[in-house]
């Protein structure tokens, strides 16, 4: 039972993490809270399932987070840009209003049933773990999104324009001073966000079911990550998607239906015991 | 006080009467209307708007007393309206008391809300009230509730007694819940109006364009915007109270983040720093999404008006004043 | 009225002041802070008044230890400060923001205030409409507000021109001298601290130097080779 909730929340939690890494990149970065993101994981979803229904899962898989970066550059250039010297909650809320938009127009397009995407055969079996049957297609959410986000960590760590990223999270300033593109930094940043959100929509297909409430529901818990982990902190909000992933895993389980609410109950704590949030060292906004 | 002479101002020494008899002969005739309107459309129109217009009052008296981004009003709205509806069903009490009760109930959550919410950054603090009206929602769907909440089908009931005099049955019908909406709308922002001339208000204005100076010169910055985000938490309240009232029913979609988000949308549009602007726009969005609305539309509608309100927003929604920074200027 | 005892701030490893005891503020006197920069003076002026809270060390005013104290609760009992960077209300007549600030302390006579800082024809400008010789003038007002027994004023010169920033010293000595309020003043701007104050301290690296009248501080061998230089 508890090997196999461990590893049900690791799934949960790559999922997340994947949406909040993306989200905090570009906090951190632009200092912009998308609150569209969880539209772009929406279309990611509904885009995941017309490619995988035509064609099959793989592609899907590569093809979605493809446009979604695409998606990452009307972002930047259509929105983000032109909004630079705007003030944060205004383009905060503009996101929000594109968000309602592409979720409306998926609705229109693809309609307001629940879909779903069958996993592919390779991935549709289960194994036995710890005496349990589990099955594969868990552990493959689980691989991606650790792989995404050891990728991340190594990118951060380890090249240049990682370092630089870093360095303009902790202090936005900074930019201007060390003379590096930053135009350019923010569209890699808006790219790797949306393909991050993409890759999860088409991940969460064959795990849970798609419909239109979907957006809202990820962008909720988004915020809830972002805010717990310390707005601006990539390390704060991942910690923060891991912790949210084993706590509503656990909580359907003891807790049945009241697990809904826990992500909110964490919230209210976590604030009411540090209102900047867990925050790592990183001190945004 | 001190003994600072004050610039003497003729003009405003007859403005005042003139605009308050003015607002006495708007807020009378306002009685006269559902004789002309014999209820129907345009009287519900009327009536939702208000409650919009309520709502967006409190969205706009926060952001102009603490400059802060009150997203998911929709919450002390919504609970309220929950909270009475349950006390009726569920303990029996009369529409009048249950109204009370409810009252009570918002006020004591939006105290403790206001409580945490006040010590976070504005961006944390928009997220988390939203998050806040998202939990109310699933709150009052979960169905082990169900037999106190109604699930997500909303909760009916049947008040009994008179509220302010008048029948609670009869509340349910448009043309005579008018006066009770009507007299609560200007009586809110009345107060708001008070509050905002008040030394208090002078004082919340004065922490919201620098929360540094205001301790350094002794002032406690904490719990007067604790205060200011109960008032405004009570003051939804009373508009989710009289829409429970005027309908019989309590839903989970009063805390949609659509709610919350057409009175930001009345509040900005109608301008913050204006009572009657708030108002206004919260009657006109009313028609627009009904009127999106009869076509399917009335989401798409919402999201498009928020970007445009955003982009052309003449001077930012809360468009601080910068102090110079090097010399220069007028003497 | 003020004394520091083994002050330190820290700032993770780094000690932005280091081990500093001093006695400050006495009555209708100027007493200036110098110090080249990152010598501290921000910083040590943000421990007094509670801003930044010490890493050890006490600071006792009127003889009780008040290292504890809410900016607040320091404000009420007399220790008021004002800002390198102005800080008053923009939004708010000037009036209104004395006003407010002066009904909540008691300020008996605000209109001696007014006059001393010059503010009477502006009263009903918005602050933010104010030149900038004006914003400063109302951040030392909002800080003389209710008689407060010492005012600490950090770069009050910061941006005005050396006339400018001998005017204000000349109108502090003033205000020290009628208010009997002891002023505090950090200042960059050596030669009109050497001018003005009466006492000065001189702090360098986050260690204290010396103290003494400017006279003393001028031969202070130690404050040539340090700050001074061949400048002085």
């Amino acid at each position: 039972m508890i090997p196999t909730l461990i590893l049900n929340a690791l799934a949960v939690s790559s999922l997340y993490i994947m949406m909040a890494s993306g989200l905090a990149l570009i906090f951190g970065l632009r200092r912009v809270m998308n609150f569209g993101h969880g539209a772009i994981y929406m279309v990611g979803a509904y885009l995941g399932y017309t490619i995988a229904s035509g064609m099959n899962f793989w592609a899907a898989l590569l093809i979605v987070p493809l446009l979604m970066a695409g998606l990452g550059v009307l972002l930047e250039l259509a929105v983000l840009r032109p909004l630079e010297k705007r003030q944060q909650i205004e383009v905060a809320l503009i996101t929000f209003g594109i968000g309602i938009v592409i979720a409306q127009v998926v609705i229109r397009i693809y309609g307001g049933m629940p879909l779903s995407v069958t996993a592919p055969r390779m991935l549709a079996s289960s194994v036995k773990i710890f005496g349990a049957d589990y099955p594969v297609y868990r552990l493959f959410i689980t691989v991606v999104g650790l792989c995404s986000v050891i990728a991340l960590a190594v990118w951060l760590n380890t090249t240049r324009t990682g370092m630089f990223v870093r360095a303009v999270s902790h202090a936005p300033d900074i930019s201007s001073m060390m003379g590096i593109n930053a135009n350019r930094l923010s569209l890699l940043i808006s790219m790797l966000s949306t393909a991050f959100a993409g890759l999860a929509g088409v991940l969460v297909g064959p795990y849970l079911s798609i419909d239109p409430g979907m957006d809202v529901a990820m962008i909720i818990t988004c915020m809830i990550v972002v805010v717990i982990g310390g707005t601006g902190s990539i390390w704060g909000a991942i910690f923060a998607a891991l912790i949210l992933g084993f706590v509503q895993t656990f909580g359907t389980v003891y807790l049945h239906e009241i697990s809904v609410l826990l992500p909110y109950i964490m919230l209210v704590g976590i604030l009411v015991w540090r209102p900047q949030g867990l925050n790592f060292g990183v001190s945004a906004e | 006080m001190t003994s600072v002479p004050l610039s003497p101002r003729s003009a405003s020494s007859l403005r005042w009467p003139v605009l308050g008899g003015l607002a006495l002969a708007v807020f009378l005739a306002g009685f006269l209307l559902p004789g002309y309107l014999q209820g129907g459309y345009l009287q519900s129109l009327l009536n939702n708007g208000l409650i919009t217009g309520v709502m967006a009052l409190c969205v706009a008296f926060i952001m102009h007393q603490c400059g802060l981004v009150l997203f998911g009003i929709a919450a002390y709205y919504g609970l309220a309206a929950y909270a009475c509806a349950i006390l009726i069903n569920s303990f029996g009490l009369s529409a009048m008391a249950a109204a009370g009760g409810a009252l009570l109930v918002t006020l004591t959550a939006a105290f403790l809300v206001g409580a945490i919410v006040i010590r976070v950054k504005p961006l944390a603090f928009m997220m988390i009230c939203l998050s806040l009206a998202e939990l109310m929602r699933h709150l009052v769907a979960l169905p082990s509730l169900r037999r106190t909440t109604g699930g997500s089908d909303g909760l009916l009931f049947m008040p009994e007694g008179r509220v302010l005099g008048i029948d609670a049955m009869d509340l349910l019908d448009t043309a005579q819940v008018w006066p009770l909406i009507w007299t609560a709308t200007w009586v809110i922002a009345g107060l708001f109006l008070i509050v905002a001339s008040s030394h208090f208000g002078v004082r919340l204005r004065a922490i919201k364009e620098n929360e540094e100076r205001m301790r350094f010169s002794g002032f406690d910055t904490y719990w007067p915007r604790v205060f200011a985000f109960t008032g405004v938490g009570l003051a939804a309240g009373i508009a989710g109270v009289i829409q429970a009232l005027a309908s019989g029913l309590a839903s989970p979609e009063m805390f949609s983040i659509i709610t919350s988000t057409n009175a930001l949308l009345a509040a900005i549009t109608g301008g913050v720093s204006s009572v009657i602007g708030p108002v206004a726009g919260g009657v006109i969005y009313t028609w627009a999404i009904s009127e999106f609305g009869a076509l399917g539309y009335s989401q798409l509608f919402t999201g498009i008006a928020v970007i445009l309100v955003m982009l052309f927003i003449p001077k930012g929604i809360l468009h601080p004043l910068r102090l110079l920074r090097r010399k220069g200027g007028r003497a | 009225m003020i004394r520091v005892e083994n002050l330190t701030v820290a700032y993770g490893a780094f000690k932005a002041l280091n081990d500093i005891s001093v006695d400050l503020g006495q009555r209708g006197q100027v007493h200036s802070i110098i110090g080249p920069n990152g010598a501290g003076k921000s910083t040590f002026m943000d421990a007094v008044v509670g801003k930044r809270r010490p890493s050890a060390g006490r600071i006792f005013y009127k003889d009780r230890d008040i290292s504890g104290d809410s900016i607040q609760r320091r404000r009420k009992n007399g220790m008021a400060r004002s800002f390198q960077k102005t800080s008053i209300f923009p939004g708010l007549t000037i009036l209104e923001q004395l006003d407010l600030v002066a009904a909540h302390l008691n300020e008996p006579d605000l209109g001696a205030i007014i006059d001393t800082m010059d503010l009477r024809e502006v009263l009903h400008l918005e602050a933010a409409r104010a030149a900038y010789g004006v914003q400063r003038r109302v951040d030392v007002a909002l800080g003389l507000i209710g008689m407060p027994d010492i005012l600490l004023l950090d770069e009050p010169g910061a941006g005005l021109s050396a006339e400018e920033t001998a005017n204000l010293f000349r109108h502090l000595r003033k205000l020290a001298a009628e208010r009997d309020i002891a002023a505090v003043v950090v200042e960059h701007d050596v030669e009109a601290v050497f001018a003005l104050s009466d006492v000065v301290t001189v702090l360098d690296l986050g260690r204290h130097l010396a103290t003494g009248t400017p006279a003393e501080i001028r031969a202070n061998p130690q404050v040539v080779a340090a700050y001074l230089g061949t400048a002085a």
